[in-house]
């Protein structure tokens, strides 16, 4: 999620090409953080002392822990540790930039700065986008008062990952009283407090969902696509029911209904949450203690 | 091998579970869109078992699994549920429910259903 997070916004800043950004996944996909740029990102050594360990590791047959710890710079107990943190998914996300040549991990730190800065977040918070959690991650994009949907969003996010993509990631959520939109399936589950939960999209912004969890090549959102994005809410909806029954919440799920052919969705005060699923923003609306209606 | 009516409301959860008992080589005789469809399928097709999604429009799956078993005592019937569904499924299993699946469909868990009550 960090890793599309930031590579979205390398895009839009325009310090990568779309060529790039499909080939940095590639990259991501078989690298691991070196040493070298963990040790810098540990503070515990310059770039210019990594650099000297990796042009000398070229030139011996030697590792570069064992090296680093030859010329004194590490301890064999740094070293340690540092293995660990060779999956990390920040420094695994560095060191792929640093491999095709974009930039290096001072640069990308950097960069974070601006980003934390430009969304007014918390180091925290960018802490916790680093650590590439989901159940860390959604939140953030949330607002503030939305404690009572933290369960929904996290178990709507996690089942998509599951079941249809495991790239996808979120923007900013808002509340709204309507929201446009073209097409849609929604689910009421009744109980105390209720909920409606709705994905909703404009031309084919749903048709990843619904090719991949209905395993069908749908050629648009047509009904049988969005039957197959309704299947998907109600695994969702039963999801969040299981974890209510543990709070002795009883909740009773309705038949879902969609349409391909609306002009939006309505309900008081939705949460919105647009999620990014391929190469498409998709609204995810949830609205605890009422129903959610197409328009 | 048996013959099998599917009754879900959902058009891509009989395609997806007609799928996977046709490549475990029973035949699907029948597909019910709603309780009250699957109910006449039944008495209709008189297939070896029913699989019946839970929440479906006009009768769902626990009303349909009463008239079902109602008409013929000895019925098989296999629930389809989405997690979160326990008051349903206790319903289900006092009105003779003889297995349940969750849904997502997992071809194992099918299999391993159908092992059970076949
Ligand atoms: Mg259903």
């Amino acid at each position: 999620m960090i890793a599309n997070i930031v590579a979205n916004y390398l895009v839009n800043k325009g310090l990568i090409s779309v060529e790039q950004y499909s080939a940095l996944f590639d990259e991501l996909s078989k690298v691991r953080a070196k040493l070298g740029l963990i040790a810098v990102h540990e503070g515990l050594m310059t770039e210019y002392q990594a650099d000297t360990v990796n042009m000398l590791q070229a030139t011996m047959d030697m590792k570069f822990g064992d090296l680093a710890v030859e010329k004194g710079f590490l301890t064999p107990d740094q070293v340690q540790e540092m293995l660990k943190k060779q999956g990390d998914p920040y420094l695994s996300l560095a060191q792929a930039l640093e491999n095709m040549g974009i930039m290096k991990l001072t640069d990308l730190d950097h960069l974070m700065k601006r980003y934390q800065a430009e969304n007014e977040m918390s180091t925290s918070s960018i802490e916790a986008l680093k650590s590439d959690d989901i159940e860390r991650i959604v939140p953030l994009f949330m607002p503030h008062d939305a404690d009572d949907y933290k369960d929904i969003v996290l178990i709507a996010a996690k089942t998509i990952m599951r079941c249809v993509d495991n790239n996808i990631y979120p923007l900013k959520a808002y509340y709204a009283d309507e929201v446009e939109a073209l097409n849609g399936a929604l689910q009421f589950v009744d109980g105390n407090p209720c909920l409606t939960t709705c994905f909703c999209g404009d031309g084919n912004s749903l048709l990843d969902i619904a090719c991949e969890f209905g395993k069908e090549d749908f050629p648009t959102v047509n009904e049988d696509a969005l039957d197959a994005v309704a299947e998907l809410i109600n695994c969702i909806n039963g999801l969040y029911a299981s974890a209510k029954s543990a709070e002795r919440i009883r909740m009773e799920l309705f038949p879902p209904e969609f349409d391909d052919c609306i002009e939006g969705i309505k309900g008081p005060r939705m949460l919105v949450m647009p999620m990014i699923v391929g190469d498409k923003s998709v609204n995810l609306v949830f609205l605890i203690g009422e129903r959610i209606e197409f328009i | 091998m048996a013959n099998i009516l599917i009754v879900d409301d959902s058009r891509t959860s009989r395609r997806m579970l007609r799928a996977i008992l046709e490549e475990m080589g029973h035949v699907v005789v029948g597909e019910g869109v709603n309780g009250e469809d699957g109910f006449l399928k039944f008495k209709e097709l008189k297939p070896d078992l029913v699989t019946l999604d839970i929440t479906m429009p006009k009768l769902d799956g626990i009303e349909a699994l009463q008239l079902i078993r109602k008409n013929d005592p000895e019925a098989k019937a296999v629930m389809i549920t989405a997690a979160g569904q326990r008051d349903k499924m206790i319903a289900a299993v006092k009105y003779g429910a003889a297995e349940f699946i969750t849904k997502p469909y997992e071809k194992e868990e099918v299999e391993k259903v159908l092992k059970r009550i076949l």
